[in-house]
């Protein structure tokens, strides 16, 4: 026993260099006497609810603890591993099979009579663009009938923001995950203004939605289908190196794709004209990239689904009503609560009692680790959403690894020395330590069809990752 | 009883416990006011997370903060930055011989670096690279320089500069002088970084006339706080933080680029003031 | 309508913490604008300009902060007005910390720390075993400040930290010190010679504070809680931490301090110190104790002894136990004996440390005969009950400190017990500790002196004289500085004795009869 190993003689010979977990007072007198220490602002497991500390407890045991995280290093891995490229643009009909009279929306399964206004608007504008009815009465009627089904994106492979609405004729962006050999699907972001992801439901936003359709879809698929497809991952990984978190700032991402894109486009058409209104509607549109961000944060998590034993996060998104995530440990179900309302900076005129609550599946981007885990990478977007300066940010990425199992190989953060952006929620550590998902977020109006009116930042309910957490104890408990 | 009659140490010592700190870097101005102080030279002013300023009994400043580039060309950098938190506003500072006291704690200057925060007498100039930087400058959007009397305020600097009266300085600088939020208000620091690039292009003959800066000094001692004061009278003096030395001496496009960083990052929006004032004067005189 | 002016003189904060003061004052219902401005003459300008200056911002010079709020009723400027001060208060330390993230798990806080060596654990006792895990699977040495650790877990956590060569000190270490360094509650003293081996937190303190006034410093203080040297526990850290520091270059001599541990326990403490072979002295505090010095190891009874010993090892002088160290003993005795009467006898000690309380009922019953008291494994008796009898409340223990502070921190238990003291007609003494050092309450001293005054006084008022001895743990260098503290108590009418065994023979001797002070001076001149 005289020889005792290191790190207990290292302690002595090197002094205390500290992790303090408890009463703050001896961080601040070490830091006072000048000895290096890390204060841990420590709270009660799961803030002191028994059940879910019981649960975590459980799944603490030194086997199964062992077990889950084999399964979520496999599942990081199918996400970090993922190799999201742009393949083509085609009507949903044809890429997804999309049926005629199903209209697909965001988030989680949503009954027609629990909509939000706005989620209902742009339905009824879905229905009429089709061409099922020829006024909201009519839609509605078909809707109430059953004769139009409604179903989310998720279960169809697509992602939507906002609102999100798909249906069989609109234009969608095919990402395939060359690493698992997987698609997803998104429609093409429409721009600002008067637009079906805000609830506006008028003829401007069906003109748009024809044009769409009928020529930017088309030559869009025509340039794609004519090259080796577009490397989405690296596009990501070197527009946050240039300060998108590609959730509420796409602008470097959408100049980059419309780099690659324009010689594609300019090769596969001939409408000089057309081509024009194309690259003036891309070039305008500072988050055209976003739905392209999406899809491919769906091809990276879909093959990560329905893998027994994890406990990573794998969807995250919102239909307005509902926030709802999907676990790989627990397959298609679905964990919902009610969706918190976004905090953050309104356009003049705007303020909090005006704000839809939060919607959209575009916090897909957040599963694979952007958005407002990688809020240190774009410290102006964290100006933007009112979460400060550059400090914050990175603060906010920082409280994001608390709850997260690993970084991502390829999304690097300049400003945290290269580290990589923290990946891998795990329901586990989220319920610990009450340190829910922050979602970046545009806010929209209340009222349909009025749009964006600010950006802020939203906090997935612990409510979700406890029934997870529930579902997960019950599930690999009862294996063990 | 037989006992002993020595008398155990403990009750021997008396003098309640020290704590130390060393000065690092201190500016040379400043360095050379104290140095021929000897007891109680002032009282703690006012402290904060990152500093702690010091009046001495001449109403004039000294400031304490951590590590890095001196914030002003009044201040000190200690290492153990954590130790001016105990500090109270109203304690008495003294000096001894190559230290400081303050209740509770000994700050040692014997080894301190001394600073020359001083633009020399002739015109240094500026790199056309710290013109480009300036120039490209978006100002930050201060609300009080944004007011009409803000913007009216710095209309009034800019055409001093241009036309060099000292009377159109003075009422310039009178109406900027304590505008706006904050411990340096928004029009000192702007009035400050126009005194720097007015230094270093046209030399202290504009502004280090004794009576400009007399008057401007007088004006400032009732229309700003102690500390925008402390930095008007440095600047008319010629003093400056480095942060801003850093870019008015920077001699390339990056080292202009990265001294325009650090100097925008200083203080909440102080930095960022300053820059705007920069880029005021160096519009004039172009 | 209605506006309501707040002047701060002398409130200096940077320009975003007021302009955040200022939007969240006017997100409040019912304001209109809210203003949040140095007094500068060019503010009071601006504020003009938005019709905001009233008569208390005309007044406001450049150095005072001018909050002014315009709300729709008075009432909701007012409230505004209360809500100003807590907000800016609250903007202080965010800007201090720059936004920096807090950790809130272990494992984030090494990441932020990747070479940390330690985990200083005070987290609820219920949660304290699985902080320790953790951090022991990280690699990390423990500090387990915590108590209510289960006896299971103690065992199981000290085998995990002995399998990988780590320390896990504790649970219900109070002090420590690595490599100099003051861990937790712990006194300002010099870095020297000295190693520590400590059962108990304040036996700890005691015997580091005699050490410092006596010039010698310590190397490292390894605490390793209450039960390790018992026969559960077997002495695992204690046996580790006499390794480490036999292996230790700055470690010139050892000692160990504790309760009596259990007998094969107590064999292989002495096996060790006989084989690491540097000088040791153990002070393990119990009745009847051999005091002698056998191969490398020197036997004490009290923890001053245990300092004076090593100090007198070290200097390589001839040392014996001395009763008294201070001149002038036998006549305060003879001043604090005036006033009693034969129904006064009894000795009543309040302390705020366990050791200390334990090391006192230990001389008490040698030289007085039963104690009764709270502590476990001193003398037995209800500590409460009617007859009188000399009492030690150890008022640190579970039943004082249930929802509310250690008396160490919290004087309100202490002062309570005082008064109670005042009003008891057989207590002739009344012994107290005061323990200063890093974590300790910011003024000791100065909690309890007025409630001594008042006790003193309330006897007084009952015809009786109430003799009050205490001890300070503590040195010059503390935050609180021994020398002030002492001089507190002692202008409330204390007799404060250089360390805790030597203020219990004080006591003993104003309480006992003549058959008592005769063994003392018999002792003091041995």
């Amino acid at each position: 026993m005289t020889g005792r190993p290191d790190p207990s003689r290292a302690l002595l010979a090197d002094g205390a260099r500290v992790i303090n977990v408890g009463l703050e007072s001896f961080a601040t007198d070490l830091e006072a006497r000048g000895v290096p220490v890390v204060h841990v602002a420590w709270r009660p497991p799961a803030g002191g609810d028994d059940a879910s500390a019981r649960r975590l407890a459980a799944l603490q045991d030194a086997s199964t603890a062992a077990a889950i995280q084999a399964a979520n290093a496999a599942v990081l891995d199918t996400i970090t591993g993922a190799h999201p490229v742009l393949v083509d643009c085609r009507p949903a009909r044809e890429a997804m099979g999309l049926e005629e009279r199903v209209v697909l929306h965001a988030g989680p399964p949503l009954p027609w009579d629990r909509a939000c206004p706005t989620m209902q608007a742009a339905v009824l504008c879905a229905i009429r663009y089709e061409g099922w009815a020829g006024d909201d009465a009519a839609a509605r009627d078909l809707v109430e009938r059953g004769a139009v089904a409604l179903a989310p994106c998720h279960s169809r492979g697509a992602v939507g923001p906002m609102t999100g609405l798909i249906t069989a004729s609109m234009p969608v962006f095919v990402v395939e995950n060359r690493a698992a050999g997987t698609r997803a699907y998104a429609t093409i972001n429409e721009g600002l203004g008067a637009v079906l992801r805000f609830g506006a439901n008028d003829e401007r936003v069906i003109r748009r939605l024809g044009w769409l359709a009928a020529e930017a879809g088309p030559m869009l698929g025509a340039a794609l289908r004519a090259g080796e497809g577009i490397d989405l991952r690296a596009m990501m990984s070197q527009a946050l190196r240039m300060g998108d978190e590609m959730h509420q700032r796409n602008i470097a991402a959408s100049a980059l794709l419309t780099r690659q894109l324009m010689p594609a486009l300019a090769r596969a058409g001939r409408d000089t004209a057309a081509l024009a209104r194309l690259a003036e509607f891309i070039g305008g549109n500072d988050q055209f990239f976003l739905n392209l961000a999406m899809a491919a944060g769906k091809a990276s998590t879909d093959p990560g689904l329905h893998h027994a034993g994890s406990t990573l996060v794998v969807t995250m998104a919102r239909n307005g009503t509902e926030f709802g995530i999907r676990v790989a440990g627990l397959g298609d179900r679905w964990l919902t609560a009610p969706v918190n309302t976004p905090r953050g900076l309104y356009f003049a005129g705007y303020g909090p009692e005006d704000a839809n609550p939060d919607i959209g599946d575009s916090a897909i981007v957040e599963t694979i680790g952007l958005g407002g885990l990688a809020m240190a990478a774009s410290p102006a977007v964290a100006g933007f959403v009112g979460a400060g300066g550059l400090h914050e940010a990175i603060a906010i990425t920082e409280e994001m690894a608390e709850i997260t199992v690993g970084e991502h190989p390829h999304f690097r953060i300049p400003n945290l020395d290269d580290r990589g952006a923290p990946v891998g929620i795990d329901v586990r550590r989220v319920v610990e330590t009450g340190i829910t998902p922050i979602i970046n977020t545009g806010i929209a109006d209340r009222r349909p069809g009025v749009g964006q009116i600010g950006a802020g930042t939203v906090r997935a309910p612990l409510a979700c990752f406890e029934q997870a957490l529930a579902e997960l104890a019950a599930t690999i408990g009862d294996r063990a | 009883m037989s006992l002993d009659l020595r008398t155990p140490a403990s009750t021997r010592e008396s003098s309640p416990g020290h704590r130390r700190a060393r000065v690092l870097r201190i500016g040379a101005a400043v360095a050379d006011r104290l140095s021929g102080d000897a007891g109680t030279i002032g009282r703690v002013h006012s402290v904060f997370g990152r500093a702690l300023n010091i009046e001495t009994l001449d109403g004039r400043l000294l400031t304490l903060h951590g590590p890095g580039p001196l914030r002003a060309p009044f201040a000190a950098v200690i290492d153990r930055l954590a130790l001016l938190r105990a500090q109270r506003p109203g304690a008495p500072v003294a000096v001894e011989p190559g230290r400081l006291r303050l209740p509770g704690l000994t700050l040692e200057w014997g080894g301190a670096t001394r600073v020359e925060c001083t633009i020399p007498g002739p015109p240094p100039g500026l790199h056309r690279s710290v013109v480009d930087i300036l120039r490209a400058f978006d100002p930050r959007r201060a609300p009080a320089l944004d007011t009409p009397r803000g913007v009216a305020a710095r209309a009034a600097l800019s055409a001093a500069i241009v036309s060099g009266a000292p009377r159109a300085l003075v009422s310039a600088a009178r109406a900027l002088l304590g505008l706006g939020e904050g411990l340096t208000p928004a029009g000192d620091d702007c009035l400050v970084g126009a005194l720097a690039v007015v230094r270093a292009i046209a030399g202290p003959a504009m502004v280090g006339a004794p009576a400009v800066a007399r008057v401007v000094a007088h004006e400032a001692l009732h229309r700003t706080t102690a500390l925008g004061r402390e930095f008007v009278i440095e600047a008319l003096a010629g003093r400056f933080s480095e942060p801003v030395l850093g870019l008015l001496r920077a001699r390339s496009a990056d080292a202009a680029a990265a001294a325009a960083r650090a100097l925008a990052g200083l203080g909440a929006t102080s930095g960022a003031d300053t820059l705007t004032g920069m880029r005021l004067a160096c519009g004039a005189f172009a | 309508m209605a506006q309501t002016t707040v002047v701060k003189p002398g409130a200096y904060h940077d320009s975003v913490a007021l302009l955040r003061l200022a939007r969240a004052l006017r997100a409040r219902p019912g304001v209109r604008e809210a203003a949040v401005v140095m007094g500068t003459p060019a503010n009071r300008d601006l504020l003009a300009d938005a019709g905001l200056l009233t008569e208390a911002a005309r007044a406001a010079t450049p150095n005072d902060l001018v909050i002014v709020i315009d709300a729709e009723t008075a009432d909701g400027a007012q409230a505004a007005a209360a809500a100003a001060e807590p907000l800016l208060a609250r903007s202080a330390p965010d800007a201090t910390r720059g936004g920096r993230s807090r950790a809130r798990t272990l494992a984030g806080a090494a990441r932020r720390m990747p070479d940390a060596n330690l985990a200083l654990v005070s987290v609820p006792g219920a949660f304290a075993a699985a902080e320790a895990r953790a951090a022991l699977a990280a690699g990390l040495n423990v500090m387990l400040f915590s108590d209510n650790v289960s006896l299971a877990d103690e065992v199981a956590l000290k085998r995990h930290a002995i399998r990988q060569g780590l320390l896990l000190m504790g649970p219900d270490c109070g002090t420590a010190y690595v490599a100099g360094v003051p861990l937790g509650f712990a006194n300002a003293v010099p870095r020297g010679e000295v190693g520590l081996v400590a059962a108990s937190g304040t036996g700890l303190q005691q015997v580091a504070c005699l050490l410092a006034a006596r010039g010698r410093g310590v190397s490292h203080a390894i605490g390793v809680g209450g039960r390790d040297m018992s026969a559960e526990v077997g002495g695992l850290m204690t046996l580790a931490g006499l390794d480490l520091l036999g292996a230790d270059d700055a470690t010139a001599l050892i000692v160990v301090v504790g309760k009596p541990p259990a007998p094969e326990v107590g064999e292989r403490i002495r096996a060790r110190l006989a084989a690491i072979g540097k000088p040791a002295v153990a002070c393990l505090l119990g009745r009847r104790v051999a005091v002698g010095t056998e191969g490398p190891v020197t036997t004490v009874d009290t923890l001053e002894d245990a300092a004076l010993a090593a100090d007198a090892r070290l200097a390589r002088t001839a040392w014996r136990p001395r009763l008294f160290t201070v001149p002038g003993v036998e006549a305060r005795i003879a001043v604090a004996r005036r006033g009693l009467t034969p129904a006064r006898r009894t000795v009543l000690g309040l302390y705020a440390g366990g050791t200390l309380a334990h090391e006192s009922a230990l001389i008490l019953e040698s030289l007085l005969g039963p104690v009764a008291s709270n502590l476990t494994g001193a003398a037995a008796g209800d500590p409460e009950g009617g007859s009188p009898s000399h009492r030690v409340l150890d008022l640190g223990a579970d039943e004082f400190t249930r929802g509310r502070a250690h008396p160490m921190i919290d004087p309100t238990v202490r002062i309570e017990r005082i008064a109670r003291a005042a009003r008891r007609p057989d207590v002739a003494v009344l012994l107290l500790d005061v323990v200063l050092g890093h974590g300790a309450a910011d003024d000791p001293a100065g909690d309890l002196a007025p409630a001594i005054e008042a006790a003193r006084a309330t006897a007084r008022g009952h015809g009786r004289e109430l003799a009050v001895v205490a001890t300070v743990v503590g040195t010059a260098a503390d935050p609180q500085g021994l020398a002030a503290q002492t001089a507190r108590l002692e202008a409330a009418g204390v007799w404060v004795l250089p360390s805790n065994a030597q203020a219990a023979r004080a006591a003993a001797a104003i309480a006992g009869n003549e058959t008592v002070r005769a063994a003392l001076r018999a002792g003091g001149s041995a």
